[in-house]
C-alpha cells in the first residue's frame, strides 16, 4: 500500500516540474533511440554485406587490394585501377579445375546506377544469401547486343518497365555531355529484389559494352561516329574485362588456383576468397562500428548524468517537503524509494518512447535503406534489444540510488531543523 | 498530578548532537496531562526544535525516557517510532507546511495515508477522507471551494496555516505539536488562528504542545513552561537567559 | 553404501577414458603419408602462360597431394584455422580447415593433404573467423573425385571448440 503511495507522490512531483521533466525525458528517449539505432544498423549492415555473395570460390581482378576488389566487383563501390586482358581470363577460366566463371565489366552508369557488362553465366551461376539464385520478376536475360536487365531498385526508382529505353553514360556520374545517347538500350528483363547491390545494377552484355565504346577508343568520342546499327556489324568481342568470379570443381584446389593466378606472369592479377575479403572488410569497418556503439553508450551515459543533475538539484528544493513527510511518519527508507523511483520512472518512460521512436524510424526509413542494400525489418527489435533496454533501466535505478541515498541520509540528519 | 493519566511523561532526558561535547538537552522531568494545552516559551536556538524532534520520535535521546500514551518511544526502533508518530502526533510548523505538488485536500488526507489508525478514525466521522478534510476546513473557517482547488502556493500564509492545522487534526491524533505556527502571521490573524486551532483541538480531544517565543499568546493556554527552566543544559549566557525572562 | 561409493569411483575414473576414446587427437603431420615429399609449386606449372614467346602451351598434369587412406572413417580431432566458405554475418557452417592462416605470401599454400573440408553439424557462432579452433568429426579420406565428392579430406557433421592457447 505504502509503495503505491510513494509512486503516486513521485509521479505528482514529476508532473509538477513538467518542463524540466519533459526535457529530461526527451534526452533519455533520444539516447535510447540512438543506442538502438546504432546497434541494429551495425548488426544488419554486417548481415547485408555478408549476404551479398555466396558460393563463389574466387574473385579475380587486376592487382590491387583484396578489400578494394571486393568493394568494386561485388558492392559496386569504388573503381578498379585497371582492367584485365580477355586472353588471361580465357586461359584461367578454361582450366579443368574451373567449373564456371562470370566475367564482369564496369565503368558506366545511368542516373546514379552502375552499369555492369556480363554474360549469361551471371544469371546462371551468381548466388547470394543462403545460396539463392537470381530470379526474374519479368522478362529474361539479354540476347541482343542492346538488351539490358535491370535490378529491382532501378526499376522501382526510375519507373522502368519492359521495353523502356535507357541512355547509358560514360563514367560513374551521369551527365548530358558524357552520355552514350546514340546507342539506347532496351529493358528486356527486371530482376526480383535481392537486398543486395544487384538491385541497383543495370546489367548488359559484354558486347553491349564494346558497342558503347567502339567510338570512344581515344578516351573521348571520336569525330567519326559509329551508329548503333553500324556497331552491330563490327567485331564486338571484348578485349578486356574488369574482373571475374570463379567456381571451382573442388574446394580443395582453391589455394592452388589462387596462388597460380596471383603468380601469373603475363598479367598482374589478384585472386581473393570472398569469405576472407569480407572478413578483412569487416575488420576495417568493425573498428568504426564499435566506435559508433561506444559513442552511443556515452550519449546515454550523458543523459543519465543529466537526469542525476536534475534530481540532485531538486533534492535541495525538496528538503522541506521531505521534512514534512518525515513529520507525517514517512520512514527514511521510504524517502529513499521516493527519490530512487523518480529516475526509474524517467528511465522506463524514456525507454518506452525511445523504442517507439525507433520502430517508427525503421518503418519510415525502409525505402531509403533498401537503396543501400540494407534490409532492416521490424523484427530486428528482438530479445537482444530487450536485454539492452533492461540494462538501461537497471543502470538508471542504480543512478537513482545516489540521490535516494543522499535524501535518506539527509532526512536522518535534518530531523526537524530544516534549513530553509 | 496523577501520572497514570499523563499523556506525555519525560524523565532524565539527555541528548547531544553527534559532533558536540556537551548535552544540548537535559530535562529531569516533564509531565503533560491528557487534554492539557501547554505553552512552551523559548527563543529560537534555545533548543525547542530539538525538544520537539525528540518528543516526536525523530531523534533518539542518549538517555532517559519519553513516555507517550503508555509507550516509551525512546525504546522503539526507528520504523516503530515513525509509525507511532504517524498514528498519534500531528505537527504544525511555522512556514512551508504544505507539499507544493499536492492539492489542498491531498495535503490534508496525506496524514491518513501514513496511518491506518487515523484513517479509520477520520472515516468514522465522515463518509470519505475528502469529506472529513472539508469538514475540518469549515471549522477552521475555510469554506470557499474555489480557493481550495487552487495550487497551494497561491494561498495566503494564513490560509496555508489553517490547511496545515487541518492536516494535523485529521484522524484525531492524541497529541498536537505546534512549532511557532503563528510567527509568520500578522498580528490580527495570529489570535484568530490560535483560537481556531485550540477550539478544534478541544473538539477532537487532543492535547496541545505549543512552542513559541511570543508571550502575547500565553493567555490562551492552561500551562506555560519556560524552556530554559525545563532544560538544564541551556548553554546560553546568563544575560541571554535574563533577556528571556522579560 | 560401500558398493555405491565403489560404483561412483569406478565411473569417475572411467569417464575420461570413455570420453577420450570418442575422438582421437591427431596432428597435421599425421595427414601426410610418411614417405611422401611435398614438391614446391614453382617446379610445377599451373597455367602454362609463363613464357612470353607465344608458343603453344600444354597443361601439365598436376597430381594432387596423396592422402593417408587409413584415416578414412576415423573419428578425429585436430586444431587449426577456419577459412570460411559457407557463412553468414554471425556464424560459419562450412569451411576449409588449415594449419595456419595469413602466412601465404612467403610460402606456397598448404598442399591438398593439409586441408580438410569441414561441414559442421550446427553452424558455429563466431565473431572472429580467425580464432584457432579444435574440430572433431568423422574423417572421410576420398581418393578420387566422383560426381558427388571431390578428392581429399572431408569431415561432415563435425563440431568445434575454441582452442585455448
Amino acid at each position: 500500500m505504502n509503495f503505491l503511495l510513494l509512486l503516486k507522490l513521485t509521479f505528482k512531483s514529476i508532473l509538477n516540474r513538467r518542463f524540466t521533466s519533459c526535457l529530461t525525458l526527451l534526452s533519455i528517449c533520444i539516447s535510447v533511440f540512438l543506442l538502438l539505432g546504432v546497434d541494429t544498423v551495425r548488426k544488419e549492415a554486417k548481415h547485408s554485406f555478408t549476404n551479398t555473395i555466396s558460393g563463389t570460390d574466387l574473385l579475380v581482378g587486376a592487382r590491387s587490394g583484396s578489400v578494394q576488389l571486393l568493394l568494386y566487383s561485388v558492392f559496386r563501390i569504388g573503381n578498379a585501377t585497371n582492367n584485365i586482358g580477355w586472353d588471361s581470363y580465357e586461359k584461367i577460366s578454361s582450366h579443368p579445375s574451373v567449373a564456371w566463371s562470370i566475367p564482369i565489366s564496369l565503368g558506366d552508369s545511368h542516373k546514379g546506377f552502375r552499369v555492369m557488362g556480363t554474360t549469361q553465366a551471371y544469371f546462371e551461376h551468381y548466388r547470394f544469401a543462403d545460396d539463392q539464385a537470381l530470379e526474374f520478376k519479368i522478362g529474361k536475360p539479354f540476347s541482343g547486343v542492346y538488351d539490358t536487365v535491370i535490378g529491382a531498385e532501378v526499376a522501382e526508382n526510375l519507373g522502368y518497365q519492359l521495353g523502356d529505353e535507357l541512355m547509358l553514360a560514360h563514367g560513374v556520374y551521369d551527365t548530358d555531355f558524357a552520355r552514350h545517347d546514340d546507342k539506347p538500350f532496351v529493358v528486356t528483363g527486371i530482376l526480383e529484389r535481392t537486398g543486395t547491390p544487384v538491385d541497383r545494377t543495370i546489367h548488359v552484355s559484354l558486347q553491349g559494352i564494346e558497342a558503347l565504346h567502339i567510338d570512344w577508343k581515344t578516351g573521348t568520342r571520336s569525330r567519326e561516329k559509329v551508329s548503333a546499327k553500324q556497331a552491330l556489324d563490327l567485331d564486338l568481342q571484348p578485349k578486356q574485362i574488369t574482373a571475374f568470379m570463379l567456381g571451382l570443381n573442388s574446394k580443395m584446389e582453391i589455394f592452388r588456383v589462387q596462388r597460380a593466378i596471383n603468380n601469373y606472369k603475363r598479367e598482374p592479377m589478384l585472386a581473393v576468397l570472398p569469405g576472407l575479403a569480407l572478413g578483412e572488410l569487416w575488420q576495417l569497418i568493425g573498428v568504426a562500428e564499435k566506435a559508433l556503439f561506444i559513442i552511443a553508450v556515452f550519449v546515454l551515459l550523458n543523459s543519465f548524468v543529466g537526469l542525476l543533475t536534475v534530481i540532485l538539484t531538486s533534492l535541495n528544493e525538496r528538503r522541506r517537503e521531505i521534512a514534512i513527510l518525515r513529520s507525517l511518519g514517512c520512514r527514511p527508507n521510504q524517502i529513499f524509494i521516493l527519490l530512487a523511483s523518480e529516475s526509474l520512472l524517467f528511465a522506463i518512460v524514456g525507454c518506452f518512447l525511445g523504442v517507439f521512436l525507433f520502430l517508427v524510424a525503421i518503418v519510415l526509413s525502409q525505402p531509403v535503406l533498401q537503396g543501400y542494400g540494407l534490409h532492416i525489418p521490424l523484427s530486428s527489435f528482438g530479445f537482444e534489444q530487450l536485454v539492452l533496454i533492461a540494462i538501461v533501466i537497471g543502470v538508471s535505478f542504480l543512478i537513482g540510488s545516489i540521490p535516494g541515498y543522499r535524501a535518506y541520509k539527509q532526512s536522518l540528519a535534518d530531523g526537524m531543523s530544516i534549513k530553509l | 498530578m496523577n501520572t497514570k493519566t499523563a499523556l506525555l511523561k519525560v524523565e532524565n532526558l539527555r541528548f547531544r548532537w553527534l559532533s558536540s561535547q556537551r548535552d544540548v538537552m537535559d530535562i529531569p522531568e516533564l509531565s503533560i496531562q491528557k487534554g492539557e494545552r501547554v505553552f512552551i516559551k523559548g527563543e529560537s536556538g534555545a533548543g525547542k526544535t530539538t525538544l520537539l524532534s525528540l518528543l516526536g520520535g525523530i531523534n533518539l535521546p542518549d538517555s532517559g525516557l519519553i513516555n507517550i500514551l503508555g509507550t516509551d518511544i525512546s525504546q522503539l526502533k526507528q520504523s516503530r517510532r515513525d509509525q507511532f508518530r504517524a498514528d498519534h502526533i500531528g505537527f504544525v510548523f511555522q512556514l512551508f507546511n504544505l507539499i507544493p505538488y499536492l492539492s489542498v485536500i491531498e495535503n490534508i488526507t496525506l496524514a491518513c495515508e501514513f496511518s491506518s489508525r487515523r484513517k479509520a478514525k477520520a472515516l468514522s466521522k465522515s463518509k470519505t477522507l475528502e469529506d472529513e478534510a472539508y469538514r475540518l476546513l469549515s471549522h477552521l473557517q475555510l469554506q470557499d471551494r474555489r480557493l481550495l482547488t487552487k495550487p497551494v502556493s497561491e494561498l495566503s500564509v494564513g490560509q496555508q496555516q489553517r490547511v496545515a492545522a487541518a492536516r494535523a487534526l485529521i484522524g484525531s491524533p492524541e497529541l498536537i505539536i505546534a512549532d511557532e505556527p503563528t510567527s509568520a502571521l500578522d498580528a490580527d490573524t495570529r489570535e484568530h488562528f490560535l483560537n481556531l486551532l485550540l477550539s478544534e483541538c478541544e473538539y477532537s480531544g487532543s492535547t496541545v504542545l505549543f512552542v513559541s517565543h511570543d508571550r502575547g499568546l500565553e493567555h490562551a493556554f492552561d500551562r506555560s513552561i519556560l524552556l530554559n527552566e525545563l532544560n538544564k543544559a541551556d548553554s546560553r549566557s546568563k544575560d541571554q537567559q535574563q533577556g528571556d525572562m522579560l | 553404501m560401500n558398493t555405491l561409493r565403489f560404483i561412483l569411483l569406478l565411473t569417475l575414473t572411467m569417464s575420461p577414458w570413455v570420453y577420450s576414446s570418442e575422438y582421437q587427437e591427431v596432428s597435421w603431420d599425421d595427414l601426410m603419408p610418411e614417405d611422401w615429399v611435398p614438391i614446391a609449386p614453382e617446379e610445377q606449372g599451373f597455367f602454362e602462360g609463363e613464357t612470353y614467346d607465344g608458343q603453344i602451351e600444354t597443361l601439365p598434369k598436376t597430381d594432387m597431394a596423396p592422402i593417408v587412406k587409413t584415416l578414412d572413417k576415423q573419428k578425429l580431432k585436430l586444431p587449426g584455422y577456419m577459412i570460411p566458405i559457407k557463412f553468414n554475418a554471425s556464424s560459419v557452417s562450412e569451411f576449409l580447415f588449415v594449419p595456419y592462416v595469413g602466412a601465404c605470401v612467403h610460402t606456397p599454400p598448404p598442399p591438398e593433404n593439409q586441408i580438410v573440408y569441414v561441414s559442421l553439424k550446427k553452424p558455429m557462432e563466431t565473431q572472429d573467423f580467425w580464432a584457432p579452433v579444435w574440430v572433431s568429426g568423422m574423417m572421410v579420406a576420398q581418393i578420387s573425385m566422383t560426381k558427388f565428392a571431390t578428392a581429399g579430406y572431408h569431415m561432415t557433421e563435425a563440431t568445434t571448440e575454441v582452442y585455448d592457447y
